[in-house]
């Protein structure tokens, strides 16, 4: 489905708080100063899937993710969480909700002054409903989820980790913390080389199929967004231009579809001849 | 004039920003969860670090204060006033005003360093997100500990300043340490004492505060943290010398007619 403008969005595919809809936008605008950085964005987030929310730099994909996470408010328009309206949100309910979801920044955000191993049981050992024994059992348990020795390291600085290391880190922070219903990632590959890439998409999907977590990862690397995606949505000057499927985006005319893709597909296409070349 | 008109909206807003912030921490203070781990951390590196250079501070002015005091009094044939001169000045201004500008300028701008570092690596986010108030994790610790942290810190100032008052009054004006500490001593009233602590109580409060505002409030990559720094460092200092006035006024306006008139 290609879609043009805010109005086709919403006539298209009205935003719904059913069972499988775990996340709804309806008609969300935002501004930041005198720049709007969201104008009238619908679409839903729906259990158990991979939501992937592409666009060029500075569209509003991460603003997206702060506000459903309740970091920032809309100026108008309804984001509703399982059916929740958070308009009327007080802390104390986003506190309860964000206690269900989790999160992995671009910048991984890894606290400096904690160890590893303190960083990925943040919450747990806050929340101090397990004992330390077992918070470090868990803590362990998932560093090996994500592939790094524990022995090694749980008590290690951030500051001696490569940046591949810190995202793994990050994201065993996320999945760490009271077993997440939905996980955000924020850019989760950027910054990084390819092999190091390409292990941190194995993780996100390995942990989607091995937990059933719905997913919102935000990226502008359309290989990435492919390998993990269900569901896409293509942000641009601030309004949603696709919702739906990988081979409907790929097939698409839309043109600012078009003008989003371009870039990888002349890369591709240039690249090829002289790949193959160099091969001969 | 359009211009001025503008800057002076404009510092309004901050000031108003800034005083709105100040209520959101003094609420936060009261309501748990509280963070001694935090606060306890803070006092060690933004307190206990700045001992050396609050001592160092404190054995120069303090004995340039009294280099001039005895210079003038000598003058008069009032050299026995030397210690209550020192005393009342050490204790009520110099001792205040010296270490807060010291721990403001040493602290000040590590605070705002630090929580602009913070900001800009999403890890207040991550706070908020852990479903932690970022204002009661980061900002109350260290508001208080400044708040505590402060006025040990003059103490420390204070004595040293009048412990090198004595030795400049002894080789400078042939002074007696008798006739010295006794002055020290007469001038050493509860009205003295209490301007000479509720002084740093207050500038650590500021300091904090104002700290914590403008390194939460950075934007900009390293420019906005070199930034950041400055605006904490001179915004404080002009805040330090102006409630330092308004403390001062205050206390005669306030004490006065509680502990009568004299010092």
């Amino acid at each position: 489905m290609i879609l043009g403008d805010t109005q086709s969005v919403q006539q298209a595919r009205p935003a719904r708080a059913g069972r499988d809809v775990m996340i709804a936008f309806e008609d969300v605008h935002f501004s930041q100063g005198p720049l709007k950085v969201l104008d009238g964005v619908s679409f839903e987030v729906r259990r158990g899937e991979t939501t992937v929310i592409l666009g060029p730099s500075g569209c509003g994909k991460s603003t997206v993710l702060w506000l459903m996470l309740g970091v920032w408010k809309p100026d108008s328009g309804r984001i509703r969480i399982e059916g929740e309206d958070t308009a009327h949100f007080t802390e104390a309910d986003w506190k309860r909700v964000r206690g269900r979801l989790s999160m992995v920044f671009q910048e991984n955000a890894l606290f400096d002054s904690l160890t590893v191993g303190e960083n990925v049981g943040y919450r747990l050992f806050r929340e101090r409903t397990l004992p330390p024994a077992e918070i470090e059992h868990k803590v362990r348990e998932t560093l090996q989820i994500v592939e790094l020795d524990p022995d090694q390291f749980i008590d290690r600085r951030p500051d001696e980790l490569s940046t591949g290391q810190k995202r793994r880190v990050a994201i065993a922070r996320a999945i760490a913390n009271s077993d997440p219903e939905a996980i955000f990632y924020d850019e989760p590959t950027t910054g990084l080389d390819p092999r190091t890439a390409r292990k941190v998409g194995d993780l996100i999907i390995r942990l989607r199929d091995l937990r059933g977590n719905t997913s919102v990862v935000v990226t502008h690397e359309i290989a990435d967004a492919l390998r993990l995606g269900d569901r896409f949505l293509l942000l641009d000057g601030g309004k949603v231009v696709y919702d739906g499927g990988a081979a409907g985006l790929l097939s698409s005319t839309h043109p600012q579809v078009q003008a989003f893709l371009e870039p990888f597909l002349m890369d591709v296409e240039e690249l090829a001849p002289r790949i193959t070349e160099s091969h001969r | 004039m359009a211009a001025v008109v503008q800057s002076v909206k404009y510092g309004l807003f901050e000031l108003q920003e800034l005083f709105s912030f100040a209520g959101r921490v003094a609420r936060a203070a009261v309501r748990r969860p509280f963070y001694p781990r935090e606060a306890f951390a803070a006092m060690d590196h933004l307190g206990a670090g700045s001992v050396g250079v609050v001592v160092l501070a404190g054995v120069f002015a303090g004995e340039a204060l009294a280099l001039q005091i005895v210079r003038q009094l000598s003058d008069f044939g009032a050299l026995s006033l030397v210690g209550r001169a020192m005393a009342l000045g050490v204790v009520r201004d110099l001792g205040p005003v010296l270490t807060g500008l010291i721990v403001s300028g040493r602290v000040a701008s590590s605070v705002a360093a630090e929580l602009g570092g913070m900001v800009l690596g999403k890890q207040v986010i991550a706070i908020q997100v852990y479903g932690e108030d970022p204002i009661q994790k980061l900002v109350v610790p260290r508001v208080l500990s400044l708040a505590l942290m402060v006025p040990l810190l003059t103490l420390f100032a204070d004595a040293i300043s009048i412990v090198g008052g004595d030795w400049i009054a002894r080789l400078i004006g042939n002074l007696s340490p008798a006739v010295y500490w006794t002055g020290v001593k007469a001038n050493l009233t509860l009205k003295t004492l209490l301007i000479g602590t509720l002084k740093p109580m207050v500038f650590g409060v500021v300091i904090g505060v104002i700290a914590c505002y403008v390194g939460l409030k950075t934007t900009g990559g390293t420019l906005g943290i070199g930034m950041a720094t400055r605006k904490s460092v001179v915004w404080n200092s002009i805040a330090i010398l102006t409630v330092n006035l308004l403390i001062t006024q205050l206390g005669f306006r306030i004490l006065d007619p509680l502990l009568g008139p004299g010092n």
